[in-house]
């Protein structure tokens, strides 16, 4: 049956690609990039490096502020008495000052307060003209002034080869029982509150960080960090951005209230294209066990290559995840490698993009807005789960992904051009031999807080459709070399193992018929004209002169199937 | 009808047909590009009142042709003006920095990128899209102004230009 199933879908498919080049070579459209500034930035070396482990040992120095001895007496007794013997030594007001008199290995213990950091604030002399600078600086700049555009400030690397030197695996830690005792706020003055740049094995855990300009915390060139039980919200952008960094992870986190994305894993590590590095690590970046939600992205990664994101729950966004391919200046393009596997996708229909918001966002400069009041930076298409848009060789697999009213997931092709590649022959080198294997979908788990992702059980609630796909199928050229050098012949985008509730069928657009199964139907194929023509009116979307694009659906919220 | 009504109806008709062109505009002298093949008219499932058009356009001028997005307009036969947007970027994207923030101004590179400007030399080809809303109870769209010329937008096949008014 199963073997019958396979032949027809793929006298089907092939039927279909046949059909599609047809289209193509009749000349129906003929083929002619969350996304973020900075400077010119590199991969680490993926065989140096490792995942960084929290220490409880080591030199450490002591921050608290004026009032943590009253905000001790709140806490339970046994985290009290270590507060209280950790405030006996305290001798820092700012997190920052503890940083600049710290070596390699030392812990930053922060007592419970709420830290701003006023002194950093106003520029030291000669930072003036940088103080004021909000565009992409130099590494040097940043050594040069720290603070500039950073409320705090790890910078690793003091002789130019962009391996950490100094300040190497610093650890800052809240001591409260909770995120919230300890609060990071750079009060919408700063882009970044947290920016650890070269800084190899830098761990952050158990604080509260928000009102960025950019990101609340920002890892940068890094190779070896770990962000750990943190909350961040109400950033203008992005809660946790890592950028050309490797071995890092994201992990029991709450991201919320960003204007583009909850967590930004992007530019993640490209050299291993699936394959271990010296560690045997596959995935360069991990998020795990965090909640991302009331974002415009819960998670997204521009070139987010390399990156396994599992057990998390990715909720109440206007899109859930999306990775893709379609922003210049990002290293490690296209995207490709990454994998999802046991989240909850669910419930991404927040909508940024009406009216109401539009003015709101158009009339309420930053400083002024309500910080539960989202504004977002780009444009997605509102009620949809998990977007690759020109990505190569993904996993979602083992998912929950339910109630997204426009589409569970949508896979498109993004033409290589669209990120500023100028070798015409790279032009369909996305999206290919992406698996979606063993999702369920449509069905809300029974207790989202224990799941088991070996079935699909639940209570019924659908997405609009389930599977999307705009019927491309790219050509494997191997990224690192002039034209299309095809690396694969038996892989393709495929399907299997797919789940709907209660034992029935999933939807799909095309039909299941059409959806090849694993290992896929390697044959490249232009795709459906019409569908990728509809995505293109999106892209002239602005906030401001054009909220509303004719043509583009994606600001609708879905009627709730 | 009685004789002014007559005038001005006439004088009506003339002045969309100077303003809209009425179609006709493959004969504009001013014309510096023209279509390739027949471009293709969707209707999003979702949006029955909004078009979405793509095709290839020709540079038969001779000379360069340099393109912005922003300047793009669509008209009704009536000469009408229709919400629209036009792009020359092949597939959706977006830009590096938010559109409210970052330079203000961009290289002509990154504009191409993105598709707001396009450069077209003479005897090359390009694509465009263009997207518009009509109105309700309105006529067809007809015409697509790029600044210095426009290109006639073919009528739907099952709806006669004027059917609405």
């Amino acid at each position: 049956m199963a073997d019958s199933r396979q032949a027809l879908r793929t006298v089907v498919v092939m039927a279909a690609l046949v059909a599609g080049l047809v289209a193509l070579m009749a000349g129906a459209f003929p083929a002619g990039a969350g996304a973020h500034a900075e400077r010119a930035t590199f991969f680490p070396d993926p065989d140096l490096g490792d995942f960084p482990e929290y220490r409880t040992d080591g030199a450490k120095r002591i921050v608290c502020k004026e009032d943590t001895r009253s905000r001790i007496k709140e806490l339970p007794s046994e985290v009290r008495r270590y507060n209280q013997k950790l405030l006996a030594k305290c001798r820092y007001r700012s997190i920052q000052t503890a940083i600049n008199q710290s070596g390699n290995d030392t812990r930053i213990l922060v007592l419970p307060g709420v830290y701003e950091e006023h002194r950093y604030r106003t520029p030291p002399p000669g930072c003036e003209a940088l103080y004021q600078n909000t565009g992409a600086l130099s590494y040097e700049q940043h050594r040069q002034c720290p603070n500039a555009q950073n409320l705090i400030a790890v910078l690793g690397d003091t002789n130019g080869d962009r391996i950490c030197d100094a300040k190497c695996n610093i650890q800052i830690e809240g001591t409260g029982e909770s995120p919230e005792d300890v609060l990071i706020s750079g009060e919408r003055s700063k882009l970044n509150v947290i920016r650890a740049d070269r800084a190899d094995g830098v761990y952050l855990k158990n604080f509260a960080v928000e009102f960025s300009d950019f990101n609340n915390i920002y890892v940068l060139e890094t190779n070896g960090f770990r962000v750990d039980t943190i909350n961040s919200r109400y950033s203008r952008e992005y809660g946790v951005l890592s950028f050309a960094s490797d071995h890092g992870i994201y992990e029991h986190c709450d991201a919320s209230y960003s204007g583009d994305s909850g967590v930004y894993p992007g530019s993640g590590p490209n050299a291993r294209h699936g394959q271990p590095d010296a560690h045997g690590h596959v995935y360069g970046i991990i998020i795990r066990n965090c909640k991302s939600h009331h974002n415009t992205i819960g998670m997204s990664g521009t070139a987010g290559n390399g990156t396994w994101a599992h057990d998390n729950e990715f909720h109440h966004n206007s899109t859930g995840v999306t990775t893709d391919s379609f922003a210049g200046g990002h290293p490690g393009m296209p995207q490709d490698n990454s994998k999802w596997s046991r989240n909850q996708i669910y419930s991404n229909n927040v909508n940024l993009f009406d009216d109401e918001r539009d003015a709101y966002c158009r009339e309420t400069p930053w400083e002024e807005r309500d910080p539960e009041k989202v504004c977002p930076t780009f444009q997605v298409p509102v009620g949809t789960g998990i977007l690759i848009a020109g990505g190569n060789d993904n996993v979602v697999e083992e998912n929950y992904i339910y109630d997204n009213w426009r589409r569970g997931t949508m896979l498109h092709w993004v033409p290589a051009a669209l990120r500023g590649e100028t070798d015409e022959a790279k032009n369909y080198d996305t999206s290919t031999n992406n698996q979606y294997v063993r999702n369920c979908m449509g069905t809300r788990p029974f207790d989202p807080d224990n799941v088991d992702f070996s079935v699909c059980e639940g209570l019924q609630d659908a997405n609009g459709v389930d599977f999307w796909w705009d019927e491309e199928e790219g050509q494997d050229c191997i990224e690192e070399q002039p034209g299309c050098v095809e690396d694969d012949s038996e892989r393709g985008n495929c399907w299997t193992g797919n789940r709907g509730f209660d034992g029935q069928p999933y939807s799909s657009d095309p039909p299941d018929l059409l959806l090849p199964v694993c290992p896929g139907l390697d044959v490249f194929r232009p795709g459906n004209t019409v569908k990728q023509a509809t995505l293109v009116p999106c892209a002239t979307w602005h906030p401001v002169d054009n909220p509303d694009p004719p043509g583009c659906d994606w600001f609708t919220t879905p009627t709730e199937p | 009808m009685d004789a002014p009504r007559l005038v001005l109806a006439v004088l009506l008709v003339a002045l969309a047909g100077l303003a809209g062109g009425c179609g006709s505009d493959g004969d504009d002298a001013r014309n510096q590009l023209d279509w390739v093949d027949t471009p293709n008219v969707i209707v999003p499932p979702a949006l029955k009142s909004d078009r979405i058009l793509r095709g290839d356009v020709r540079n038969d001028s001779g000379d360069p042709v340099r393109l912005e997005a922003s300047k793009v307009r669509v008209y009704d036969a009536r000469g009408r003006r229709l919400k629209a947007s036009a792009t020359f970027a092949a597939g959706y994207l977006h830009s590096l920095y938010p559109p409210t923030r970052g330079p203000k101004t961009l290289p002509d590179t990154e504009l191409e990128r993105l598709g707001r400007i396009a450069k077209i030399e003479a005897g090359d080809t390009g694509q465009i899209t263009v997207s518009w809303r009509e109105r309700p109870g309105g006529g067809a769209a007809a015409r697509i102004d790029y600044g210095s010329g426009s290109l006639r937008i073919p009528p739907e096949p099952d709806r006669r230009p004027d059917e609405d008014y």
